[in-house]
């Protein structure tokens, strides 16, 4: 076994090849010691404070990298252990290599503090389909697990299950999955199956500023939102397929809950639109792919409300950086340049860490109502 | 010696509603699979030998009254670990019981690691910073070592020591020992009278049989999470 210890003045390190579990528990402590003498305070009182326990899910090195970092900044508002996984099944040889990090932090009292304990475990062979033996071990006592599975939804069910199995709270990103209907249909039946095991969804998370403005401005014109007969969804296409994204479902199963419209009742026109039921009219709803010349694939650019003579238009401005409102209507027309400040990842996750774990973020009735839609298009594809 | 003698003693049918036993099989254990019980060298291929016990105890003195102990141990379980917990009752005035989900709030927990790492950790809720109410639970642990930067002795150093200068406090005396065992004893003997159910009734890696759950979930507890 091969080792290296370094250390610097706010991060301690080590990192072993072939190491066994047991000891990384050791090493960790190894570390606290370490940053204890930082503090300079031979007696202080050497606390670690914990808010929860991070397991995140890394396909390969260059992912747990990426992680790395996006943690690296948010440990000083979340507190935790983080445990980043790379499993490689494919190897013959049964090896669990190991890099160790303290990320210590000043406090007020200016005595350092452990903030968090970051633990990349690169999992070969055999033991990578039985992760669930390694993970258990290392997680903090008593905290919330949370896990961040950071690709897309893998074929196989095992790991991914074995997972979810452990966690209180489990987050992806819809927007990495390759066929977004089938992912978003799997996430749905996890909601059905494991009643305890939250999800949270950084796509979901992208769309609180179209969420927010859609609720407020429909319900700024009185009759609006219960006579709205027409949906117009535009989003950016994938370079490699036709497949709608899953940010278009998922703001269509959230407008369904909002407005009160039924999705299990829903029809598929030739033109390729579907139709939904309110309480006493139909609602047309198409999606649109548009060129952006900013916008990611798979991302929204426009939302059209209609309802009778009345629209409410949310377009997103070629820079990216501005939704524009235009409403149409029953009482008034106006425009409005609202400024955004699109999210980066650690935002995103940041966020989804401050959802508690049982907490209700809206994102499963929003599943849920978006299963039939899913279904129905997933038969057109 | 107190309080073993104030143990109520587990017989009869009680045996059955407050202990359960297990033997665990083969399973993935940090990372490599381990045998089963049955399947270790020198082990008989049909035994029927407890690898893990689960129990609940009542001790009948008037500051415990009440109060149940429950109690976890075990062979090829996911991490070793020693540790005393307490689970405070909750207050019967919560101050933000208006706007958070009091159900959902889960006991606070003061901890005693014996081993290893010694310290003690205490789990509490506390407010988010911010205006909304919103409550989370925290972890605040103190490791004996990390705090006094100086290598404690070790277990037998201090007995051997103890035993040198005649300080007897770490050492468990005859009628100690006596006592205790006759608590193991009345379980052990229920036991025999009742056959346990089908071993290995657990798999190596976890925390024990499922019945494990269900003893302490008939009174509306769980395991912490370890």
């Amino acid at each position: 076994m091969a080792e290296a210890i370094d250390s610097g003045p706010l991060t301690l390190t080590w990192s072993g090849r072939g190491v066994d579990p047991a000891r990384i528990e050791a090493e960790l402590v190894r570390l606290r010691y370490g940053a204890a003498g930082y503090s300079g305070a031979a007696e202080g009182a050497a606390i670690r404070t914990s808010l929860l326990n991070l397991v995140v899910y890394a396909a390969n090195e260059a992912v747990a990298d990426e992680a790395s970092e996006t943690l690296a900044r948010l440990t000083g508002h979340h507190p935790s252990r983080a445990l980043i996984i790379i499993a490689d099944s494919s190897q013959t040889e049964s090896r669990i290599d190991t890099r160790l990090a303290a990320h210590c932090h000043l406090s007020s009292g200016l005595e350092q503090q452990v903030c968090c304990e970051e633990v990349v475990l690169s999992v070969h062979g055999n033991a990578a389909e039985h992760l669930h033996s390694v993970i258990i071990p290392l997680l903090v006592p008593d905290l919330p697990v949370y896990v961040w599975w950071t690709g897309p939804l893998p074929r196989g069910r095992h790991i991914f299950e074995e997972l979810i199995e452990t966690s209180d709270r489990f987050i992806i990103d819809s927007a990495r999955f390759r066929h977004p209907t089938h992912g978003l249909s799997r996430v749905a039946n996890l909601c059905r199956e494991t009643p305890d095991c939250a999800i949270g969804d950084l796509n979901w998370a992208r769309l609180r500023v179209w969420r927010e403005l859609l609720a407020q401005r429909s319900a700024a014109q009185s009759g609006f939102s219960k006579a709205i007969d027409h949906v117009e969804i535009g989003y950016t296409p994938r370079a490699d397929d036709d497949f709608l994204p899953a940010q278009a479902f998922l703001l269509l199963g959230w407008m369904a809950g909002h407005f009160a419209w039924t999705t299990d009742r829903l029809d598929r026109t030739a033109g390729g639109e579907i139709t939904l039921s309110g309480r006493d009219r139909s609602i047309a709803v198409r999606f649109q792919a548009t060129g952006h010349p900013s916008a990611e694939a798979s991302s929204l650019t426009n939302v059209r409300l209609q309802a009778g003579g009345a629209s409410l238009t949310i377009r997103l401005s070629d820079d990216g950086r501005h939704l524009l409102l235009t409403e149409q209507g029953l009482e008034r027309s106006t425009q409005q340049t609202i400024a955004i400040e699109p999210p980066g990842q650690g935002e995103l996750l940041a966020a989804q860490l401050d959802d508690l774990p049982g907490e209700d973020t809206g994102y499963d009735a929003t599943l849920l109502a978006a299963t039939p839609v899913l279904e129905a298009l997933d038969v057109a594809h | 010696m107190h309080v073993l003698d104030a143990v109520q003693h587990i017989q009869g049918d009680a045996v059955r509603t407050s202990t359960t036993r297990g033997q665990y099989g083969p399973g993935w254990v940090s990372g490599e699979e381990v045998a089963g019980y049955r399947q270790e060298a020198d082990v008989a291929p049909e035994s029927r030998t407890e690898t893990f016990v689960a129990l609940k105890l009542c001790i009948d003195t008037w500051r415990w009254a009440d109060v149940p102990f429950y109690l976890r141990t075990g062979k090829r379980m996911p991490k070793r670990s020693t540790e005393i917990a307490i689970q405070f009752k909750r207050a019967p005035h919560l101050l933000f019981r208006d706007v958070v989900d009091v159900a959902a709030l889960e006991p606070n927990i003061l901890t005693m690691r014996i081993q290893p790492n010694e310290g003690i950790s205490l789990r509490f809720h506390t407010k988010v910073p911010g205006s909304p109410v919103r409550i989370r639970a925290a972890n605040m642990d103190f490791l004996y070592g990390a705090s006094f930067l100086m290598q404690a002795p070790s277990a037998y150093e201090t007995l051997l020591l103890d035993a040198l200068r005649g300080d007897n406090t770490l050492f468990a005396r005859a009628d100690e020992v006596e006592a205790a065992w006759s608590i193991v004893d009345d379980i052990v003997e229920g036991w025999q009278e009742t056959p346990a159910a089908e071993f290995p009734n657990y798999e190596a890696g976890t925390w024990g049989p499922r019945e494990a759950e269900e003893l302490i979930e008939r009174d509306g507890r769980e395991w912490r999470r370890l």
